[in-house]
């Protein structure tokens, strides 16, 4: 799920740690979080995905609303340190290519 | 079929972590590297998703778990096929769960839907 969001006022950048498993459970309270952030502050979301876990399909749609929401406000999304098998399932749907995706070595 | 291990489980998503766990121990157990336990979590969890929605009464969703040559999964429960919103989430859990198994099926008999997939072991 995911920890607090933090706003850095100097670069416009919403910061946030995602960790453990990202389902049905928690998809509905993440893009909740996103949406009240970026009503505060338009802003880059940047993500770090290093105690991320888990995703399933529910996770995968929340992450895309998500997405799709910053891009309604003109900014954009990224992944960082993302664990390659978690990785794996945005290769597979093909949605790899609609982040900003930096894959932990 | 040898050991079976067999599930009861509320038809709410907060249960599915209880599923996901049991499945990664069979899986680890079996022989399974952790990309591959990965899989079979994501796809037991899709198969859950899968059948959820439809579900009209609060009932059980049922599953049974197995290692022969693979991980093979059972996931049912009692609703019918036109229950079923043809969702685009719906759509993309049915992608998922035909990418992440090497084999997966339905089946619908006497108002139960049925949702089996199998996860060969690694070589």
């Amino acid at each position: 799920m995911l920890k607090q969001m933090q706003y850095d006022e100097e670069k416009n950048i919403w910061h946030g740690n995602l960790f453990g498993d990202l389902d049905a459970v928690d998809a509905p309270k993440l893009i909740s979080a996103i949406h009240d952030a970026l009503e505060t502050h338009a802003a880059t979301v940047v993500f770090d995905c290093k105690q991320l876990d888990f995703v399933d399909s529910m996770g995968l749609g929340a992450l895309v609303k998500m997405r799709k929401m910053a891009e309604a406000k003109g900014c954009s999304v990224q992944l960082l340190r993302m664990k390659p098998r978690i990785h794996k399932l945005f290769v597979i749907t093909g949605l790899d290519s609609s982040f900003g995706i930096e894959v932990e070595q | 079929m040898e050991d079976v291990v067999r599930l009861s489980l509320p038809a709410k998503a907060e249960y599915l972590m209880t599923a996901r766990l049991v499945a990664a121990a069979l899986a680890g157990n079996a022989g399974f590297d952790m990309e591959e336990i990965e899989d079979v979590k994501t796809a037991l969890s899709e198969a859950c998703l899968l059948l959820i929605p439809c579900m009209q009464s609060p009932e059980c969703i049922r599953l049974e778990l197995w290692i022969e040559d693979g991980f093979f999964a059972k996931v049912c429960a009692h609703c019918s096929p036109e229950a079923c919103p043809n969702t685009p989430e719906r759509q993309f859990s049915m992608f998922l769960l035909e990418a992440l198994a090497d084999r997966f099926e339905f089946s619908y008999t006497d108002g139960e839907s049925e949702y089996r997939f199998y996860k060969a072991l690694p070589q």
